[in-house]
């Protein structure tokens, strides 16, 4: 009877065996072999990344060692979890079972045979696999891995001379270490040669792994809680009790067809290369709309339903059918090629007091309060954007820093570079990298340290910090300090390539727990297959000396099974429990795990001595097809493939049905859509290489350097050649080619699907022919070959490091940053089109009126625009206007000055602009008749800002001296587009730009006779900005404070910002519209004294009457009796001329 | 039928071994020859197929073989950088790695070193090489470390090979000629080439050099000997030079031969009669004599002297001295001439080392 131990959680393992036979080695019709493997010595002797290139692979037809079956085990997705964190490197991945015996049975002969691998041996004459020595103080190549067969005369013992364990499922730090066979042959695989097994035959395998040392055990030592941990795992296990303190990881295969020079194994799901549908996009979402179309065929989909798809995956379903619905989704389209860096940060102030308590403070108190509390934020985002600096500056510093050393380690520099790097990594060198990095580093700790803002590196510790601060400066406690991110830097991301019919392997996860057992539930019988009956085959596995006491049950379990398949016999009836893995029928694998892609890049110049080459349509950057490119080059990349295609559109679809009750049951869709036959990923490194850069895994800096350069993610460099080709003379030196941007079009040449055995299928044979499905965005013009341009994907413009656009608001009066300064309100003021008096009434920053421009007709029976002031206003001239708020005096100035013609078209181009706005009108379409929606004048300032310094060249010739090669690109202008036409989201009515006030940019096209006064927008190059310093644009925008004002640059995402309602809330609920009124005949009543006289009828809004109460500008406001016609006249009439004002409407209009 | 100038791998003379080098390398290109790039647009590829086998008895271990390819746009430089190349080895545990720092491909096991047996050959193939646009040759250099078993201290063995790039429409193959023929007979080579305008093609054989530009088949007559023929064709194209030379063997039934020293340890056998009886020398008259080949003159007289006079050595007087016998060696084609000063009865015989007769001019 096997021993069974109650300490024990057996925990499946899914394991799979690819059949090697003659055919299938020489298979080069629906896959090939695409197998390598990493070769540390190449770090060691050559400090080359030790993962071979792409398509650097092993030759692998006609070795006929190589046939047999590779069995591979894959460790359950709890132990293969790690975290890596930029700030202290912390990668705790578990560590994995280290002894795995795998049992091989030919049922129809019993015959057994046994090996337990040692997956953490290292020697570099007995390892398998290349290997890091994990101890080695020193980049110490070795090799790890190897197998010891069991015998009766040979049974397992522990190594006497092992090592501390080490092994993980990163094993040397390579990602794919535990699932490409290749890579983990002897640690987690095993190939099997069958060179003793008859040339037909039915094979099956059984794996059980534990921990050498049971003290490594991830369940070792748990306090007791063990359902808590094993909810961690993610693993179910109802009948475990508190005394399972170790794991055993067991999976099987079973009944594998062996035919050595049979035909090649099925069933076999490898894809044929013709059915897989390519699609490449900014983000998968993008790409699965061409996708879609590609797989199934060009009118699979009719025009409405790509819409719609396209729509969805892209996230605006919900806007798509409103008037400007497809232009959101390309925006979406387009932003979804970027992706977020973090740009600092800055703090509000969160009024936490609650609503229902009475204020205790007075007015003043409060204001006084106020004041104190901008002052406190004002200075608090002053030392954030110093911080935050600083911190941009630190990790520039680091990144450089990491890049000398990196370097340094190459196998040949140029004697000028070796000369100097000592210098640069002397941290005591305060001119050098080292000591820049140590200097900002004490700086930003000495900052965080002092107190003087809060910090901290978790949010409870941030809070408490907050918290501290607003104590110490006297903020009421129910006034909390925040922080929140900056509008972050974006970083153009490389395309996504999508592909359908590849062949899933397995969604993205599992979806549930996994299912895993105690001894007890071991199955035991099946039909007529019992323990006894097994008992012989079980005990031609020798499990004596080092092996764990409940191996032979598991074996005893195996052979059941194995045999009742081989029998014949069904598993639904057996006695215990069925593993969740092993027992279904096997297959030839095929899991997809790797996209190796090639391309031909051609780098477009973006402009030369000529001009540039690119024109920007107002929404990208089209190639002229001028200028003269460079030779194409090839650059090729490795990806994991993941499902993440199915997994993400699924979340769409759950986020689409929540709270909808007007859906069907969408479970099963989603399930579906769950398990979508799409794998994407990103063509990660191609940016990289452009930026001179090598995306693999590669040396760290250690000891002082490493500490300084920290554990952020750095890629090695690409500096160039160093050719000492002549003895004695100095040597050749060329640096590798710097690009300024990524501006070119590529063509695929090769593209291969590799699964985890290193099976490939090659997605095209010849490159002319293949045809990607791309989105419009990136088909080209002007293809750089006038030969098979279906081939061609262009890539518009996108900078090599992250960037943003900082659209900002300014104080209206003296252009400080609206953040930075205590009381600072961007509203320069507001304008009212009064339909009804055909004015624009101008209203101060909160709302109170100022006055209003209008056409007069002369004493020279002329016409002219002239400023009016408006109830209550003791701005009675537009010269007063200038010293109140210049900006608003410099745009109705320039209006008045243009005469009516010039009026009446801002007013038209106003009306015209609103109506894109918002289409449908108000909802009292009275209110609409007599005003349009008030717009807020405010200045703001746009400047296109890099994220650190502006790259440079590492090439060898330039690294050192940076400054003395600077880049082009920072001086290039690039255009801002403000406003979308089209969007009923842009706030936009038009701009001033640069305090040109001789100017008016409008959303739309303007009529009327304006003699030039209204420009279009149109594409938006009158404003352009570079990445220089010193290039910013202030503007004046006349926009509705209801929606953002956008700006579109193609090289970086669509730019917002919104007026904070903090400013335009309390000022749009105090306006009051003026209509000019009389002379007219209207009485008073005496008591109430109200003014009778009609006034229009309007839903919305209170109506009085203001009339002058004397010569000194003092008016008299009255409430409004309507009279009744039916009645008598109330009180006596005079002749009153004044205003009917309306109020609480200007914030209903539209 | 082979590529000479690529296979001819020129060694580091004080780093080879005394059986050569520690591996001899041979090349194969696909295409054959390489094809440069056109001036613009898509860039042609080309693979490199190096073969290399060890001579020596014995074994020699290894960390690294490099193939250093020089990168750039210029005639001599072969390729415009590595990217895309695919490299192979058909060692098991090496890795070929694309080094373009370094401009060479690293061939490393993963072992840290392996040992290279006698007879064992290396294929390291460099595919999907993006050739330039220039025509030229380019020097490809094959660095190998070794040294020998029980030693610590790595050597570095360059070899390097010239691989020329020729422009699209190139061609030069198919040199044929009778592969067997009998001494003295003719032999007609033809050949296949292209004529675009700047090719030059010579004919080598033995110590000539025939201008054949204009033809692509060519008589040689009178072929004595086992012959090889190399025919190579060259084209310029700017300041780029690329060469590209093929050849065939003809074999001699029965060929002349030219040794150095010759010993013979059994038996020597002279197929022909090769004894040449004389007529008597007219007396008072000077007779010229050519041997024409190799041999012995044996002279047999009676009276008077005979006068032997050798170009460009003094002549010599023989007699009188009643019956008089003189053997007097001499070379192929090494003129001389005789004057007998009085008649008497003389009997002269050439014992010749082979069928040509003594000529004389009487």
């Amino acid at each position: 009877m096997p021993t069974r131990s109650n300490d024990t959680l057996v925990v499946p393992v899914e394991v799979a065996a690819l059949a090697v036979n003659t055919r299938t080695q020489n298979s080069s019709d629906r896959f090939v072999f695409h197998r390598w493997q990493p070769n540390f010595f190449l770090l060691q002797d050559n400090r080359i990344p030790p993962e071979p290139e792409p398509f650097q692979i092993d030759p692998w037809p006609g070795e006929t060692e190589r046939r047999g079956v590779y069995l591979q085990w894959q460790l359950p997705e709890a132990l293969t979890r790690g975290r890596h964190d930029d700030q202290d490197g912390v990668e705790d991945f578990p560590l994995v079972p280290n002894r795995w015996l795998v049992v091989r049975h030919q049922a129809a002969s019993d015959t057994v045979r046994a090996w337990v691998v040692e997956s953490d041996h290292l020697g570099l004459q007995t390892g398998t696999v290349s290997y890091l020595d994990p101890d080695a103080a020193e980049v110490t190549a070795t090799k790890i891995g190897r197998r010891h067969e069991l015998t009766t005369t040979s049974p397992w013992r522990e190594p006497t001379d092992a090592r501390q364990p080490f092994l993980t499922a990163l094993g040397p730090g390579l990602l794919t270490f535990s699932v490409y066979q290749p890579y983990n042959e002897n640690v987690f695989s095993l190939h099997d040669t069958l060179d003793d097994v008859p040339s037909q035959d039915k094979l099956s395998y059984h794996v059980t792994g534990w921990h050498a040392d049971p003290g490594d055990d991830i369940l070792a030592g748990h306090d007791g809680q063990l359902t808590d941990l094993l909810d961690t795992l993610e693993w179910l296990a109802p009948t475990a009790t508190s005394t399972v303190n170790h794991c055993l990881y067991t999976g099987s295969v079973l009944g594998i067809t062996w035919d050595r020079e049979g035909p090649a194994p099925s069933p076999d799901i490898v894809p044929d290369p013709d059915q897989v549908a390519v699609s490449i996009g900014n983000s998968a979402a993008e790409a699965m709309t061409g996708l879609i179309d590609e797989a199934a065929g060009p009118s699979a989909l009719s025009e409405h339903e790509t819409r719609l798809v396209r729509a969805f995956a892209l996230g605006t379903l919900d806007t798509l059918d409103r008037t400007d619905g497809d232009e959101l989704t390309d925006t979406a389209a387009h932003d979804s090629g970027f992706g977020p860096a973090s740009a600092g940060y800055s703090w509000l102030i969160a009024d936490r007091s609650n609503p229902n308590i009475p204020a205790s403070l007075t007015a003043t108190e409060r204001a006084r309060q106020h004041a104190r509390e901008q002052d406190v934020v004002a200075e608090l985002n002053r030392l954030q954007a110093e911080h935050d600096a600083l911190t941009a500056d630190l990790a520039a510093a680091q990144e450089r820093l990491y890049l000398l050393w990196a370097l340094s380690q190459a196998e040949k520099v140029p004697p000028a570079f070796a000369n100097r790097i000592d210098d640069e990594l002397n941290p005591d060198h305060s001119d050098g990298a080292a000591g820049r990095v140590a200097d900002l580093t004490t700086r930003l700790d000495d900052l965080r340290t002092s107190g003087s803002l809060p910090w901290g590196t978790t949010p409870e510790d941030l809070e408490d910090s907050a918290a501290r601060y607003a104590d110490d400066h006297g903020l009421p406690t129910d006034h909390l300090l925040q922080r929140v991110p900056k509008a972050p830097n974006e970083e153009p991301a490389d395309p996504v390539l999508l592909l359908q019919g590849a062949h899933l392997h397995a969604p993205m996860t599992r979806g549930s727990f996994l299912p895993c057992r105690t001894p007890d539930r071991l199955v035991t019988k099946a039909g007529p297959v019992t323990a006894a009956s097994v008992q012989g085959s079980v005990a031609k596995v020798n499990t004596s000396a080092d092996v764990p006491a409940t191996v032979p049950g598991l074996l005893t379990e195996f052979f059941i099974l194995d045999r009742a398949t081989h029998q014949g016999v069904g598993l639904g009836e057996v006695t215990g429990t069925l593993p969740e893995y092993g027992t279904e029928p096997w297959q030839q694998p095929w899991q997809p795990l790797f996209l190796q892609w090639a391309v031909d890049y051609t780098a477009l110049p973006y402009r030369d001595q000529a001009g540039p080459h690119w024109t920007f349509d107002g929404i990208r950057y089209r190639w002229n097809g001028t200028g003269a490119s460079a030779d194409p080059f090839v650059i090729t990349g490795r990806q994991v493939l993941a499902p993440t295609a199915g997994h993400d559109t699924e979340g769409k679809l759950a986020a689409h049905a929540r709270h909808r009750t007007d859906l069907p049951d969408l479970r099963a869709l989603r399930e579906e859509v769950r398990n979508l036959d799409m794998l994407s990923q990103r063509l990660d490194g191609f940016s990289a290489f452009l930026a001179q850069r090598d995306p693999r895994s590669t040396l760290r800096p250690t000891g002082e350097v490493g500490d300084l350069v920290g554990h952020g993610d750095h890629y090695a460099p690409l500096p160039g050649t160093v050719k000492f080709a002549f003895p004695g003379r100095p040597p050749e030196v060329v640096s590798s080619a710097f690009f300024e941007l990524r501006t070119g079009q590529l063509a695929f040449t090769q593209l291969a699907v590799v699964d985890r055995f290193g099976r490939a299928v090659n997605l095209f044979d010849n490159p002319r022919h293949f045809k990607p499905s791309r989105p419009t965005s990136m088909i080209p013009d002007h293809p750089v070959e006038s030969t098979d341009t279906h081939r061609f994907v262009e890539l518009s413009p996108r900078l090599l490091q992250p960037a943003r656009l900082a659209f900002g608001f300014l104080n209206a009066t003296r252009d400080q940053d609206v953040d930075l300064t205590p009381g600072a309100n961007p509203v320069c003021a507001w304008i009212v089109p009064n339909r009804l008096d055909r004015t624009l009434a101008c209203y101060d920053p909160t709302g109170h009126p100022w006055g209003e421009l209008r056409t007069i007709m002369q004493s020279n029976s002329t016409k002219a625009v002239v400023w009016a002031p408006l109830p209550g206003s003791d701005v009675t001239t537009l010269a007063q206007l200038g010293q109140v708020s210049p900006h608003t005096h410099d745009l109705l100035a320039a209006i008045a000055g243009g005469g009516q013609d010039v009026f009446d078209a801002v007013r038209a181009t106003i009306d015209d602009a609103l109506t894109t706005i918002d289409p449908d009108g108000p909802d009292d379409q009275s209110l609409g008749f007599f005003l349009g929606r008030p717009l807020a004048l405010v200045r703001a300032r746009l400047n296109l800002q890099l994220d650190g310094p502006v790259r440079t060249s590492c090439g060898w010739n330039e690294v050192l001296d940076p400054d003395e090669h600077p880049p082009a690109m920072p001086a290039w202008d690039w255009i801002v587009r403000l406003g979308q036409a089209t969007s009923t989201d842009d706030g936009l009515v038009g701009y001033v730009l640069n305090e040109d006030y001789t100017h008016l940019e409008t959303i739309t096209t303007p009529t009327g006779n304006h003699g030039g006064y209204l420009r279009p927008i149109g594409t938006g190059d009158r404003l352009t900005l570079a990445f220089e310093g010193t290039s910013t644009a202030t503007v004046t925008l006349l926009c509705d404070p209801r929606a953002a004002v956008h700006a579109t640059t193609d090289i970086l995402p669509v730019s917002s910002v919104h007026v904070p309602s903090e400013f335009t809330d309390h000022a749009l609920s105090r306006m009051a519209v003026c209509f000019r009124t009389g002379p007219l005949l209207a009485p008073t009543t005496p008591d109430p004294v109200t003014a009778v006289l009609p006034h229009p009828a309007t839903a919305t809004g209170s109506w009085t009457w203001t009339e002058p109460a004397g010569t000194d500008n003092t008016w008299r406001t009255l409430p409004i009796t309507v009279p009744d016609p039916t009645d008598m006249p109330l009180g006596d009439p005079e002749i009153r001329t004044g205003f009917l004002v309306l109020g609480d409407a200007a914030d209903a209009t539209r | 039928m082979g590529i000479v100038t690529q296979t001819t791998a020129v060694t580091d003379p004080e780093a080879a071994a005394d059986f050569g080098s520690q591996l001899q390398y041979s090349l194969t290109t696909v295409p054959d020859p390489l094809t440069v790039s056109p001036a613009s647009g898509t860039v042609e590829l080309g693979d490199l197929i190096i073969v290399g086998s060890r001579i020596s008895p014995d074994p020699v271990e290894t960390n690294q073989i490099a193939v250093y390819v020089p990168l750039g746009t210029e005639a001599w430089q072969l390729a415009l950088d590595l990217t895309g190349l695919q490299s192979l080895i058909n060692l098991t545990g090496w890795t070929g790695t694309p080094d373009p720092a370094n401009e060479r491909i690293l061939f490393k096991p993963a072992t840290g070193h392996a040992t290279l047996t006698p007879e064992q050959g290396i294929t390291v193939q460099l595919n999907k090489l993006r050739i330039n646009r220039q025509v030229g040759t380019a020097p490809v250099v094959l660095a190998l470390n070794w040294r020998a078993p029980g030693t610590t201290t790595w050597r570095t063995e360059e070899q390097t090979l010239a691989i020329g790039k020729f422009p699209p429409g190139f061609y030069l193959r198919n040199l044929k000629a009778e592969t067997y023929i009998e001494n003295g007979d003719p032999v007609i080579l033809t050949w296949e080439r292209s004529t675009n305008g700047n090719e030059t093609y010579h004919l080598l054989y033995e110590n000539i050099e025939i201008d054949v530009t204009s033809y692509s088949t060519f008589r040689v007559d009178d072929v004595r000997r086992n012959t090889m023929f190399y025919l190579r064709g060259r084209i310029q194209a700017g300041t780029g030079t690329a060469e590209r030379t093929i050849n065939t063997y003809v074999t001699v039934n029965k060929p002349d031969l030219e040794v150095g020293d010759l010993v013979v340890n059994g038996g020597l056998t002279f197929p022909r009669p090769f004894v040449q009886k004389l007529k008597s020398f007219p007396a008072g008259r000077t007779v010229s004599v050519t041997p024409k080949n190799d041999g012995v003159l044996y002279v047999l007289w009676n009276g008077g002297e005979l006068y032997f006079n050798f170009p460009d050595v003094s002549g010599i007087t023989v007699g009188p001295t009643g019956r008089s016998f003189l053997a007097m060696p001499l070379q192929k084609n090494a003129s001389f001439s005789v004057t007998q000063n009085q008649p008497g009865p003389t009997i002269a015989w050439w014992v010749s080392m082979g069928t040509p007769q003594l000529e004389m001019d009487w």
